[in-house]
């Protein structure tokens, strides 16, 4: 599965251009490459139903978000205070990734989705620790 | 399980645009971001290795499907977030007409 | 002015041929909901992505024309209805939502499956009556600063 993984770097990457950039019209676009991205993903994983929903669901927010905010104002937009607030916010999200690490261990591999207490010889022992 | 870990590091991201960015819109963006990377993650979990889309058709057989469940349910959520996103740019509108500015550091008089 | 007018002369052009193409693409999507993907709300959202394209292109007067903003609450209204209606007409054979057509057809025609294609035309209406009405007021309406409300 190398086309999922370089589908998932390309939607990393495009995410932190949306929000790190400026320019109002250039973080619209990289929202854009995400949704169009996320589209591709479904169909490659045999869910044709919500590549065509997601897709003109995507067109419909990209419209409504030009067209409603960015003829309203001057496109351009400013960061503020720095050391403290982002050190709590990275602290916040290192906490958040080693939770998700371990609690991710426990799903069965990918591509094989029997979870191992539906099957009946583990069973008893599941009963037994709980 | 890197493709997971890999989803939950694109939740993150939006995470971060939520907490830290000052304008409105990005904050929006934000929420995009994060609710794409939710869906995305609940239908990796219900993929089977070598299976096929779940349409019925005359000229295969009903074996080896992927698991359509989740497929249900995803479904309903990108309605869901359609609706939140469009809810919210209305808000964002209105603060835009009362207070001539989307920074939300200087919507701060008490006004009705 | 300029602006009310809409988009140059090669928009207007290139939306001449392809919005009727694309009304009908969003009905097709929308009648094999049963056989192929889509169902009711992706051929809604087309068909209401077609207004919009016909919004963007030619300014607010020439889309307005076509589905003005009373006729878009009535049609979103009747797709409710019609939603409610079929789920109890259903519960004169026994129990809500229930297949009360007599003639099941065969599978993987274009007639057959009951009630479901009925269900998708009733939602694909409301859905598409709606996201053009939210549209037009998010694009059009313009608040005054002491409360009241104008058009622009």
């Amino acid at each position: 599965m190398v086309i999922m993984y370089v589908l998932l770097v390309m939607m990393i990457i495009a995410a932190i251009a949306a929000i790190e950039m400026e320019d109002l019209i250039s973080s619209v676009i990289a929202v854009g490459a995400v949704g169009l991205a996320l589209s591709i993903a479904f169909l490659v994983l045999k869910a044709p139903d919500l590549a065509i929903t997601q897709l003109v669901v995507e067109i419909l927010c990209l419209i409504i978000l030009i067209r409603a905010t960015l003829k309203r104002d001057l496109p351009f937009s400013i960061s503020g205070r720095w050391v403290f607030n982002t050190s709590v916010a990275v602290l916040f999200v290192i906490v958040f990734l080693i939770f998700a690490y371990n609690s991710l261990k426990e799903l069965p591999a990918f591509g094989y989705p029997i979870m191992p207490m539906t099957r009946w010889a583990r069973r008893p022992y599941y009963l037994r620790q709980s | 399980m890197a493709l997971y870990f890999l989803c939950i590091a694109l939740f993150t991201i939006g995470l971060y645009g939520i907490l830290r960015k000052r304008n409105i819109i990005k904050i929006v963006i934000g929420m995009m971001i994060a609710e794409y990377a939710v869906n995305l993650l609940f239908v990796l979990i219900g993929y089977r290795y070598e299976g096929r889309s779940p349409i019925f058709s005359p000229d295969e057989a009903i074996l080896n499907m992927v698991d359509p469940l989740p497929q249900a349910l995803v479904l309903t959520s990108i309605v869901i977030g359609l609706a939140v996103t469009a809810m919210t740019v209305a808000i964002a509108i209105r603060i835009y007409e009362k207070y001539g500015t989307f920074d939300i550091t200087k919507i701060n008089r008490l006004r009705g | 002015m300029n602006k009310e007018q809409g988009m140059t002369l090669i928009v207007k052009t290139i939306t001449r041929l392809t919005v009727g193409f694309i009304l009908l693409y969003g009905i097709y999507i929308l009648m094999h909901g049963h056989i192929s993907p889509g169902g009711g709300f992706a051929g809604g959202v087309i068909i209401a992505l077609s207004f919009i394209h016909l919004m963007l292109a030619f300014g607010k007067e020439t889309a307005l024309s076509k589905l003005s903003k009373p006729a878009a609450a009535i049609f979103e209204s009747f797709g409710a209805l019609a939603f409610l209606a079929i789920a109890t007409l259903g519960f004169m054979g026994g129990y809500f939502f229930f297949n009360f057509f007599t003639d099941k057809g065969e599978p993987f025609k274009l007639f057959s499956a009951g009630i479901i294609p009925l269900c998708n035309i009733a939602i694909s209406v409301k859905v598409g009556a709606g996201l053009f009405s939210i549209f037009i007021i998010l694009v059009l309406l313009k608040f005054k600063t002491n409360g009241d409300k104008e058009g622009k």
